[in-house]
């Protein structure tokens, strides 16, 4: 397809239906945007936004249905198509090459740049200075990807795209990896692009909706549920027709708590995969009968904190004192005895195995006990009692328990690994992001739980990146930046203003 | 000191064939594919490249030409090979270590078959000749270790900054290393990487080919079933050992044709050492490299060994 | 989808698997200019025909099993032993030493402790790839492919050396590195007139073993896990490190002892060649056995017909035995791609759409 320049005045696509194994992706959805104008594209996990928005780029091929940009149809067979058409998307996990530069990454897709003996740099940085000059998007050319922080990779993607002339932009999930008041910046750079570009935003931050699109768009199981101007609905309307039912998440209302210290971190200091110091004397205690959650960026300590405790990363100093009992440098194994519950972060590869059955995975961390083996031998009957019993309380969706656990889906291989956390009858819980992914009634399920874990006495450590899940559930929460924990607010104090200003990094209140 | 020199001046061809292996094998490598089966491929060069001047060549007039076209002959199975081992692991998807293997008792076993019938018997070729270069093998020391080799000798250490140019400052190295390291991201921006992929197996498949007929035509002037004996897997090491870098590779080559030279001068000199521990050394060598080699994770190919779907959503 | 559809889908499959894998055999056949039916049938059949070469078929299939349990208890346990062949060298080592040391011992002493001796040292050939890969991260591919020529070199300097058969270097002998005839103590029973031994017996008896203690028992259980996700099984508290090397260990020691009933049983002394690729025929065998012992028996008998048939090409059809080599590594890469496709949800839907448009006029498949 040749490069046109021509501006897009008009992109509309008509009954798009695309189907995955025994899921309908998208079903027979239909929108249109014009010139300058900002679309929301809302919905809650697995609506089918990225799915359209692939299709949309030529990554997925639609089984039915047509694009149609400039009143023109148009067949979009690989991502080469799309681009030419000027089209560009910043996906959710940004698409760079994290052992190239900023400029390798850039001419990876600038093709004029391309002959056959020779890589043609010098037109490609002459390119991203005329980029960043016209947007005001600085970045430095000859920066690795991997020294770069995640809010200048974002700007690099969005240069890239740029560069490679798109006059149509996707950006998907923008600001999830971003602190509050760097999604403000975004969504001012944002709103000024759209003098000469179209953009559709993919969310499901409302408030972000609200105060960036013109038109909104929601989705619900794959399907148009919703299409109207955004400054004719209310946040409120908007949230209850995205989940399409009324769903109010349970909420901690219980008094703080006063219960001894069960969990005493001092002084930890702990590497990440690359050989930084992801925390630094990181210090947090928490109580028996109390949920502290854990508020951050993703990215700033949080999955090494959660490992080391659970002796999966080497300590370099400090303690973790768990009932008085120091468990920095211990197997995972001597963790789990010690009577640590934990909930990992990839359901799929951490929490279960998932070629194995139901009943297999919620014994994986007691096949040696007595309760289920008897001299190495398993005992069978019992962890199928087990599986059975399990299944109905912790209300496991499946046919039978002697499936795969990884063919179940997300929100129920999540109940399999909570199922098995809590009928271990955990000391004290560690929850990674428990409903990262999940519809609003797993989520509520889990929630409850967590709540009635709380209830009884033991000490939870939960740790999102949704601010309002930790504001619904915690007792207390801290906030970690760069490996540290910033402050420790009451819930009283937590609001998503003070918290989004600790998890920029800004410790003193006054200076802002 | 001439000891010395002798040692050196054998350890130059010696690393010929484990050079271009590498350089062969990093291409796969940096594209994401991890080809155990290089000897296989190796083995079935070897064959080739010999029974085109054994057979066709024979008794002609000039057997340089039959030489020739052996090497071409073995280059070009090899990248057909290549090929063939990208539609198990990259359009099917098999794991890629247990399948070179495959590949590695394929090749091996088919170059041994197709000899036994087409050659038979230990027979022996006269190869393609060393060329003492005028002048410059005339210098002392330097002279008999650099300049005194066949023309592949001096083909292959040249190929070392090619290979580096290609990787690093080429638009296809650019894929190549796109491909190996994020190909979600090369396929956001429309490359297709299971193209890429295929590419870099044919070219590391011609190389491991043109190694296995460098050691029948200009080492071993002959071909038998050991002729490889484990250079195809030493080349996979050294690439691990070479962190991916043509120059690191090609140092790696050296040190272990050093000890390959060093063990052969070492009968020679009839010291009382047991021959077969002699044999051992450089296998012993591998093991040690992988084991204080470590993996530099950030300039690595760190989808090595990951089969490319888009489709599938993880 | 329907059941049919399903069992059809997957049946057609193998079948192509199948086909493909004996035409890229043909084609090697055909460049040699061999009779492609006749010689895939002097394989296929040929032993069968007389109960002397059915039973040389058995006797391959002993080594070939009880090696190939060991190699799925590690490929289970996600690590790929492409040693098996250095490790059943050792294994002769380690019993030919015993029985040469110890000749006078009573058999029901001797033959057990030969037994445990190459037990022993193929165990610890295969424990070095597995603590260096627990250890420092060492490809266990790459560690145990020089392994096997380690193992080699140290097998001819022990044949040549000092387990040399006097009678070789005295008096010349068959020039063949060997050691001297071992002891009676030692041997095997053989079915009279066949070479067949009751080390038959021994490996039956191994793949029950094998079959309890991977799928009956706790440590099997954390040892599956471990290599069915390695990262799963470290957050549930299993120290795969630790599996990892008891799994190289026990599959290192399964060939050793194959490697010591061998020698008691058929060839009665350690001689050079014994090992003759059972290490890397294994491999294809644990593989088409679907890593399950009641799989690998049946596919070990499947392939000594293959050795075995192999072998009578030469005479019959005049096709080298390495014919043997090339279909081994077909199969190899055969197996491996058709199981990825057979696990490929996705285009078994692609093709289930395109089989419904095809039987089905269009319109029906909206309702």
């Amino acid at each position: 397809m040749e490069i046109t320049t021509k501006k897009i005045t008009s992109l509309r696509v008509e009954h798009i239906t695309k189907r995955f194994p025994g899921v309908l992706a998208s079903d027979d959805i239909s929108l249109s945007i014009g010139e300058g104008e900002i679309l929301a594209l809302v919905g809650e996990n697995g609506a089918g936004k990225t799915t359209l928005m692939n299709i949309l780029m030529g990554l997925y091929q639609p089984d039915e249905g047509r694009i149609i940009i400039n009143g023109e149809e148009v067949r979009f067979r690989s991502p080469n198509d799309a681009f030419a058409a000027g089209l560009g998307m910043v996906h959710q996990q940004y698409m760079l090459v994290p052992n190239m530069t900023v400029l390798e990454n850039i001419a990876l897709g600038y093709k004029q740049a391309w002959s056959l003996f020779k890589l043609d740099l010098a037109m490609v940085r002459e390119r991203i200075e005329e980029i960043s000059k016209k947007y005001g998007l600085h970045v430095d050319p000859d920066a690795f990807i991997w020294q770069l922080s995640v809010g200048e990779q974002q700007r690099v993607e969005l240069v890239k795209t740029l560069c490679l002339g798109a006059r149509f932009l996707i950006l998907d999930e923008p600001t999830s990896a971003l602190t509050p008041q760097e999604t403000d910046e975004l969504i001012i750079l944002l709103k000024r692009m759209a003098s000469e570009l179209s953009i559709i935003f993919i969310s499901h931050k409302l408030q972000e909706v609200k105060d960036l699109s013109d038109t909104i768009t929601i989705l619900r199981h794959g399907a148009v549920v919703f299409q109207g101007n955004t400054t004719d609905h209310s946040p409120s309307d908007i949230a209850a027709l995205m989940t399409g039912h009324e769903v109010e998440l349970p909420l901690n209302e219980e008094p703080p708590c006063d219960g001894e210290i069960v969990l005493n971190i001092k002084d930890l200091k702990v590497k990440s995969d690359r050989g930084f110091l992801a925390l630094n004397k990181l210090n947090l205690s928490i109580r028996s009968g109390e949920i502290v959650g854990l508020a951050g960026v993703s990215g700033n300590g949080q999955r090494e904190l959660a490992e080391a405790i659970n002796g999966l990363r080497k300590v370099e100093s400090g303690e973790i004192l768990f009932y008085g009992e120091d468990l920095a440098n211990r197997s995972p194994h001597h963790v789990i005895e010690a009577g640590m519950g934990y909930i990992p972060e990839e359901r799929n590869t951490e929490g279960i195995v998932p070629s194995f059955s139901i009943k297999e995975n919620l014994i994986l961390k007691d096949a040696s006990h007595p309760e289920f083996s008897k001299h190495t031998f398993l005992r069978n009957k019992e962890i199928d009692k087990n599986a059975t019993d399990l299944r109905i309380k912790f209300d496991i969706r499946s046919p039978n328990i002697s499936i795969a656990a990884g063919s179940l889906s997300g929100g129920n291989i999540q109940k399999v690994i909570l199922a098995r956390e809590i009928s271990r009858k955990p000391k004290f819980l560690i929850a990674v992001y428990p409903i990262r992914g999940l519809d609003l009634g797993a989520a509520e399920f889990i929630h409850r739980q967590l709540l009635e874990k709380r209830k009884e006495g033991i000490g939870i450590l939960l740790v999102s990146e949704e601010l309002d899940e930790i504001l619904d559930l915690s007792d207390r929460v801290a906030v970690i930046f760069k490996g540290e924990i910033q402050q420790v607010l009451n819930r009283k104090d937590a609001n998503r203003r003070s918290l989004g200003i600790l998890m920029a990094g800004v410790k003193d209140d006054q200076n802002i | 000191m001439n000891f010395i020199v002798n040692i050196l001046s054998l350890a130059v061809p010696f690393s010929v064939a484990l050079l271009i292996a590498s350089l062969g094998e990093m291409f796969n490598q940096r594209a994401g594919i991890f080809n155990l089966g290089c000897e296989g491929v190796m083995a079935m060069g070897a064959f080739l490249g010999m029974l085109i001047p054994y057979s066709i060549g024979h008794g002609g007039a000039t057997p340089g030409v039959y030489n020739f076209l052996g090497l071409l002959v073995a280059m070009g199975v090899g990248a057909l090979f290549g090929i063939f081992f990208g539609f198990v692991v990259v359009t099917f998807r098999a794991p890629q270590g247990i399948a070179g293997i495959g590949l590695q008792m394929f090749g091996v076993g088919t170059a041994g078959t197709l000899f036994r019938h087409f050659i038979g018997g230990t027979q022996s070729v006269l190869g393609i000749d060393n060329i003492d270069i005028p002048l410059l093998s005339k210098i002392p020391i330097l002279g008999p270790i650099f300049f005194t080799h066949n023309i592949l000798v001096y083909l292959a250490f040249l190929f070392v900054p090619v290979a580096w140019y290609i990787l690093f400052k080429t638009p296809w190295g650019l894929r190549v290393r796109a491909v190996g390291t994020n190909p979600r991201a090369a396929d956001s921006i429309g490359i297709q990487v299971n193209r890429v992929r295929f590419q870099a197996l044919a070219v590391g498949g011609a190389l491991a080919g043109l190694a296995g007929a460098y050691l029948s035509l200009c080492q071993a002037k002959m071909f038998s079933d050991e002729i490889i004996a484990g250079r195809g897997f030493i080349a996979v090491a050294l690439v691990y050992f070479g962190h991916w870098n043509p120059v690191k590779i090609m140092w790696g080559a050296l040190l272990f044709s050093f000890a390959q030279a060093l063990q052969l001068a070492i009968q020679g000199q009839g010291i009382n050492f047991p021959y077969e521990f002699a044999v051992m050394l450089p296998y012993v060598m591998v093991i040690v490299v992988l084991a204080f080699s470590r993996e530099s994770q950030l300039l690595g190919p760190t989808a090595l060994g990951k089969p490319f779907n888009r489709e599938k959503r993880t | 989808m329907t059941k049919t559809f399903k069992i059809t889908y997957k049946v057609t499959i193998i079948i192509l698997a199948i086909l493909a894998a004996m035409t890229i055999g043909a084609i090697i056949l055909l460049t040699i200019g061999a009779d492609v039916l006749k010689t895939y049938s002097v394989i296929l059949f040929e032993p069968l025909k007389t109960t002397l070469q059915l039973s040389e078929v058995l006797i391959r299939a002993i080594p070939l099993t009880i090696i190939a349990l060991g190699i799925a208890v590690a490929y289970r346990s996600g690590i790929i032993n492409i040693g098996a062949e250095g490790q059943m060298a050792m294994g002769i080592l380690g019993t030919t030493a015993i029985a040469l040391l110890f000749p006078e011992l009573p058999k029901p002493i001797l033959l057990p402790l030969a037994i445990l001796a190459g037990a022993i040292c193929g165990g610890l050939w295969g424990f070095i790839p597995g603590i260096l890969k627990a250890k420092l991260q060492v490809s266990e591919l790459l560690s145990t492919v020089m392994l096997n020529y380690i193992a080699a070199q140290f097998y001819t300097f022990f044949l040549r050396g000092p387990m040399l058969d006097p009678a070789e270097s005295s008096l010349g002998g068959s020039g063949t590195p060997q050691s001297m005839r071992l002891s009676k103590n030692l041997w095997l029973e053989r079915l009279p007139g066949t070479r067949l031994h009751t080390g038959i017996f021994f490996a039956i008896i191994l793949a029950i073993v094998i079959y309890l203690l991977l799928w009956k028992t706790s440590t099997g259980m954390k040892m599956r896990a471990a290599g069915a996700s390695e990262r799963a099984a470290r957050y549930g508290g299993i120290s795969v490190t630790t599996y990892l090397v008891v799994a190289m260990v026990i599959s290192g020691a399964f060939a050793g002892m194959a490697g010591a009933i061998e020698i008691a049983g058929v060839h009665r002394r350690a001689i050079e060649g014994v090992t003759g690729g059972y290490g890397f025929s294994a491999i294809v065998v644990a593989l088409f056995g679907g890593l399950h012992p009641a799989g690998i028996i049946p596919a070990s008998f499947f392939f000594g017909l293959l050795i075995v048939g192999a072998d009578m090409t030469q005479r019959m059809v005049g096709v080298p035995a390495n014919m043997v080599n090339v279909l081994q590594g077909i199969i190899i890469l055969v197996i491996v791609a058709t199981k990825m496709v057979l696990a490929d949800p996705y285009l078994m839907e692609k093709v289930w759409r395109k089989y419904q448009k095809i039987t089905n006029p269009p319109k029906e498949v909206e309702a």
